[in-house]
């Protein structure tokens, strides 16, 4: 069974990118006891032999869908991202030299 | 306008349409009193996001009305998963409290198409992560036969919405059992189609390899009507089956002798009423079809909610991923406790050297519980069981502990993991009043055969005629 403890959970977190900040010890602690919780049940799994089985993806196989290549009328810059636009560029929460924890 | 009123215009498609033919519909006084009552639904239920002005649904209503588009400008409501231009789309999550989307997706599109009117768009758990709308980031919603118990989810504000007759039917989404559960809790029929059969563009996605778009309706005639207006290619959805062909509810002749499935130890530990009605319903059957009850086979069926568990979060940590607070709304700092905890879940089960132990491990049970009810389909045509292991549970008695909360999807899951079509029906209430459901699942792309069996049941219990008493 695996625990998720202080370190998997940094790498977790990490990789989601949640911010750190966003979780005090006591809701740090609570993740951990409820991942925890789940993986164990998730781990009767192992009952299950599956050594001579094909994964299955989804229910049934897709076909590719293509589209020919036509210029058609697409939606015009203001309005994309309404709420983004400052004098025509897009204006975004300031991502570069800014404390690490908060970012990622 | 009276409540009363209201309902008969919303309890079928053919009586709205009859008041339409018959001039009776007075559209201006309607979409007053809808617009009263659905305030007045929000004030005690909390079942919506965003109700539409009074103006928006009475323009939409005349001009479906004026272009004789079939379904009249009947009145729905729709889970705020799915995209629609100029109309706030939330996913019931803070991430995109403000999002104005620029298109709307297929199925919104096809709805107005056909005539169908939005009047609202309802609460659900934030990014249909869960079973009670208590995960919702903005407020949970409450059960209208009981105003201190949840209405089921992640759809609950939809089955609130056609329980309590201020629509004629909603769009919904099933990834587990989203759709199934909050109609068992309310008293409504829940319908999961085939996984595949409606076009999922524009829908916020949660698992990909389940979400399947269905409805909830007062009767099955018209959730079928409904079915067919809104399913099949738009070119724009890789997993829509291609080949789909209209839904006919098959007649009773056709149902004779039917074969009906069912597993006995997915009873125990369940409310023994539940059985009792299951019971019940086997006599009915037996004696109104002459339909032979068997005893199935499905090994693998309780690891399904194990499958689920690294499936579902896995693939919704990869969707999750394009919510960066540049393009949709805010960052992900705004996700609630459950979206982190299924984040984490799935990215760990993703994670180089948890992969094949989890991710794979789940994708090849998968497969066995989908083969399974292949076999089983071989000797049944269709499978009676279970919705939910009891009545409508009280807010808050399981926010605490996630576990109990995902052992209430148990009986929906597993069908959901092969894909295939299920109906939630109400079956009557328990002692205390409240909504009990069971539902029959059959073959990939069978819904015809399930909606006879509910249709039946149906004349006879009159299922579609209830309302509840908290809400008038």
């Amino acid at each position: 069974m695996v625990a998720i403890d202080d370190q998997l959970l940094d790498y977790l977190l990490n990789l989601a990118k949640i911010p750190k900040s966003k979780l005090n010890d006591n809701k740090r602690k609570k993740l951990q006891t409820d991942l925890s919780g789940i993986l164990n049940h998730i781990d009767r799994l192992n009952q299950v032999k599956t050594d001579k089985v094909d994964i299955l993806v989804r229910p049934y196989d897709l076909s590719n869908i293509g589209h020919n290549d036509e210029v058609k009328p697409s939606l015009r810059l203001n309005q994309y991202l309404k709420k983004r636009l400052h004098k025509g560029y897009f204006q975004i929460s300031q991502l570069i030299d800014k404390d690490k924890d908060e970012t990622i | 306008m009276r409540l009363s009123e209201i309902r008969q215009l919303t309890r079928s498609l053919s009586t709205w349409r009859q008041a339409v033919a018959n001039g009776r519909l007075d559209v201006k006084d309607f979409s007053q009193s809808l617009t009263d009552y659905l305030a007045k639904l929000q004030a005690k239920t909390q079942a919506y996001i965003t109700i539409l002005p009074e103006n928006k649904i009475r323009q939409q209503i005349e001009a479906a009305i004026k272009a004789d588009k079939p379904l009249l400008g009947w009145p729905v409501s729709m889970k705020d998963v799915f995209i629609t231009k100029e109309i706030k789309t939330t996913a019931g999550a803070a991430v995109l409290k403000d999002y104005l989307p620029s298109y709307s997706s297929t199925v919104y599109q096809r709805l107005v198409s056909a005539g169908g009117s939005l009047v609202a768009k309802t609460n659900c758990d934030a990014w249909g992560f869960g079973g009670s709308t208590e995960n919702s980031d903005f407020y949970s919603s409450k059960n209208p036969y009981d105003l201190e118990r949840v209405p089921g989810g992640s759809s609950g504000g939809s089955a609130v919405s056609v329980a309590s007759g201020a629509v004629g039917f909603d769009i919904g989404e099933d990834t587990g059992g989203s759709i199934r559960q909050p109609a068992a809790f309310c008293g409504v029929i829940g319908f999961k189609p085939t996984y595949g059969s409606i076009s999922r563009y524009g829908a916020i996605a949660f698992s990909s390899s389940l979400d399947t778009i269905g409805l909830f309706g007062r009767q099955i005639e018209d959730v079928i009507e409904v079915f067919n207006l809104v399913k099949g290619v738009d070119g724009f959805d890789a997993t829509v089956y291609p080949s789909q062909t209209p839904t006919k509810i098959t007649s009773s002749q056709q149902l004779t002798k039917i074969k009906i499935g069912y597993l006995p130890e997915l009873f125990e530990g369940v409310d023994p009423q539940i059985k009792d009605y299951f019971d019940k319903l086997k006599v009915f059957y037996e004696s109104e079809l002459k339909a032979e009850f068997i005893e199935i086979k499905l090994p693998h069926f309780s690891y399904g909610l194990a499958v689920y568990y690294i499936l579902a979060p896995a693939e919704a940590s990869s969707n999750l991923g394009r919510y960066d607070g540049v393009r949709f709304g805010q960052g992900r700092q705004f996700f609630g406790d459950e979206a982190i905890r299924r984040v984490l879940l799935g990215t760990f089960a993703l994670a180089s050297g948890y992969y094949d132990a989890y991710y794979l491990k789940a994708l090849k049970v998968r497969r066995l519980i989908y083969q399974d009810f292949i076999k089983a389909f071989n000797q049944v045509e269709s499978i009676l069981l279970p919705v939910t292991l009891g009545q409508a549970f009280k807010l808050g008695q399981n926010t605490q502990d996630p576990i109990k909360m995902y052992l209430e999807d148990s009986f929906t899951i597993p069908i959901s993991l092969a894909g295939l079509p299920a109906i939630s029906f109400p079956v009557g209430l328990s002692d205390q009043g409240l909504p009990l459901g069971l539902q029959f699942a059959g073959r990939h792309f069978n819904e015809s055969t399930l909606a006879g069996l509910v249709k039946v049941w149906q004349s006879f219990s009159k299922f579609n005629q209830k309302y509840p008493n908290h809400v008038d």
